[in-house]
């Protein structure tokens, strides 16, 4: 064999292999979409099959039984309301330690990245017994205080790292110009930060609508539980009923998968930066 | 003078709303944890404040104990299995040029599903009645037909990681592939030109090129194993007959089904500086390998 053959062999035995591994990656997303069409009692005789006929009543059903409408509506208020929120807060930090003369900068810096290292389970027990006390449990402002604390430090370093490179002319001569911090910040900044306040805006979003934790001890009334929590409390009170467990998977995670379809290179790098850089 | 404190006091405005909220849902809520730790407390009622009780007790409380090795066990799936998946699966991706993508977006595909969607699936497919198990049956397997495993002892942990790994690899297959792409193609060559092969152009050039990626992700791993929670309570809360409790499933019981948040703040505060203690350990460690290269 020549060494180009040789060469085409192995990219050939790559691919073949890379195939076979996404293959298997996909399967049980591929079997959830699949039998999310097949009847209750098809899908109890064998798991595994392709549908006879198409039910799409499943979503209906599943939809109306798993009070989608209402869980769609807590997970939108919450996911927009927090990554509005955290874009805003983040975003005037960021311009106020690196753009303008400010107290204790290196305070602010070091604290925000010290966030980073706080465990989760270092605040759950207190605060909810707090938030108890000022009854703030089951609200929607409640949760997007909770996530927009929990969001912060990681999109400081995102967006920091990302202002830290952009050049500095361009404000300069804006100031220089006379203008204030605020024109200089909606005229100057904002248009060149548009991809990096993008990209926070969807992971923060992705980050709320998966959240299980701090969701599911906070929000404890059925009516303002977000989809995820609902497909949780669903799965336990639809007994066989599997065709519409699977059609609220679907109804699920399709928004979120959407998304990452639509615009996964902006998602990819912004979840992957630095969150394991440690 | 005057100007210039006015216009600072205008700076750390900017900085001020973001610190606050955090400060206050974050940063102190935490702190107060440590006192509480030293309370019996209900959550609702004053808290007492009764000293070392709630640490005597967990050092006699098998049940938060025995945990541990759940945890243990969990760190050494996670340091091992996404690890090897990740690197190696980035390994054969990045030299197949442009298709790459179409896979490496699918194999990320798991890790934006939701922890409650992947975790009930996964239940809903281990299920003796609706799942892989009846399939086998129905086709006459009948070795396989008895696969049950979130109800049996032995097998529920590894069943619960199953899924957290099908969810996560796939996060580390697109950090090693990004750390393989910062590889400088030179070193290649110069090692091929030397005469190396594939194995010993992995050990001896594309490891230790990617090592601060690989130092970061045991750290990151290491850390995140103490307070796993999701996919445990998700899928079993702890069964059965506690074969997969965890800390965090242990403290969760305690402060939100029993209310007894003073010691459940107790184990959490333990918890927690244990992580932390790890942590810096292992930054030191870091430290001092990087400054003798």
């Amino acid at each position: 064999m020549t060494q180009e053959k040789r060469r085409k062999l192995g990219v050939w035995v790559r691919v073949m292999i890379a195939a076979a591994v996404t293959m298997l990656q996909i399967i049980p997303l591929v079997v959830v979409v699949i039998n999310s069409l097949r009847g209750n009692d098809e899908i109890a005789k064998i798991m595994i099959a392709l549908p006879r006929k198409l039910h799409f009543g499943n979503y209906l059903t599943a939809w109306e039984r798993g009070g989608y409408a209402h869980a769609y509506a807590s997970s939108l208020i919450i996911g927009f309301g927090t990554s509005v929120s955290v874009a805003v807060l983040v975003g005037f930090a960021v311009y106020g330690l690196l753009k303008t003369d400010c107290f204790g900068k290196n305070f602010f810096y070091t604290y925000f990245v010290a966030g980073l290292a706080i465990p989760t389970f270092a605040v759950i027990v207190p605060l909810f017994f707090f938030f108890y006390k000022i009854n703030l449990i089951n609200t929607y402002f409640g949760m997007i205080l909770i996530y927009i604390g929990t969001n912060v430090s990681f999109n400081f370093m995102f967006m920091y790292a990302f202002f830290e490179g952009m050049p500095k002319e361009l404000d300069e001569a804006a100031r220089i110009d006379g203008a204030s911090e605020l024109q200089n910040m909606v005229h100057i900044v904002i248009p060149l930060a548009k991809p990096i306040i993008t990209s926070v805006m969807l992971i923060v979003f992705v980050n709320t609508w998966n959240e299980f934790l701090f969701s599911n001890t906070f929000l404890q009334k059925e009516e303002v539980r977000t989809v995820s929590l609902r497909f949780f409390s669903f799965v336990g009170k639809s007994g066989a009923d599997y065709g519409y467990v699977y059609a609220a998977a679907v109804i699920s995670i399709l928004p979120i998968v959407v998304i990452y379809f639509l615009m996964q290179d902006l998602f990819v790098e912004g979840m992957t930066s630095g969150s394991v850089k440690g | 003078m005057k100007y210039r404190i006015k216009r600072k006091i205008k700076g750390t405005c900017f900085i001020l709303p973001a610190f606050l909220l955090h400060l206050t849902v974050i940063v102190l809520p935490a702190l107060s944890m440590i006192y509480y730790a030293f309370t019996k407390w209900n959550g609702l009622n004053a808290p007492e404040f009764i000293g070392l009780d709630n640490f005597r007790r967990m050092l006699q409380d098998y049940d938060f104990l025995f945990a541990m090795k759940n945890n243990l066990i969990w760190m050494t799936i996670f340091l091992v299995v996404p690890f090897i998946m990740g690197l190696g699966m980035a390994l054969v991706f990045t030299k197949i040029g442009k298709i790459q993508m179409v896979f490496r977006t699918l194999c990320f595909l798991p890790y934006v599903v939701s922890a409650t969607v992947s975790g009930k699936i996964f239940a809903v497919f281990y299920s003796p009645y609706s799942g892989i198990g009846s399939f086998f049956e129905r086709i006459g397997v009948s070795a396989l037909a008895d696969f049950a495993p979130l109800g049996n002892e032995k097998q529920a942990l590894y069943a619960a990681a199953f899924v957290d790994n099908w969810h996560w690899w796939g996060f580390v297959l697109v950090l090693m592939m990004s750390a393989l792409h910062q590889v400088d193609t030179s070193l290649y060559e110069a090692a091929k030109t030397e005469g190396a092969n594939g194995w010993q152009m992995l050990v001896h050039v594309t490891i230790p090129q990617i090592k601060p990626t690989i130092i970061a992700y045991f750290v990151f791993v290491i850390v995140a194993a103490f307070t796993t929670f999701d996919y445990v309570w998700i899928m079993t809360q702890g069964g059965p007959a506690g074969s997969t409790e965890v800390f965090a499933t242990r403290i969760y019981k305690t402060t939100f089904i029993n209310y007894d948040a003073g010691y459940g703040a107790a184990m959490s505060l333990s918890v927690c500086l244990l992580a932390l203690t790890v942590y810096f350990i292992l930054r030191i460690i870091q430290r001092k390998g990087a400054r003798e290269e």
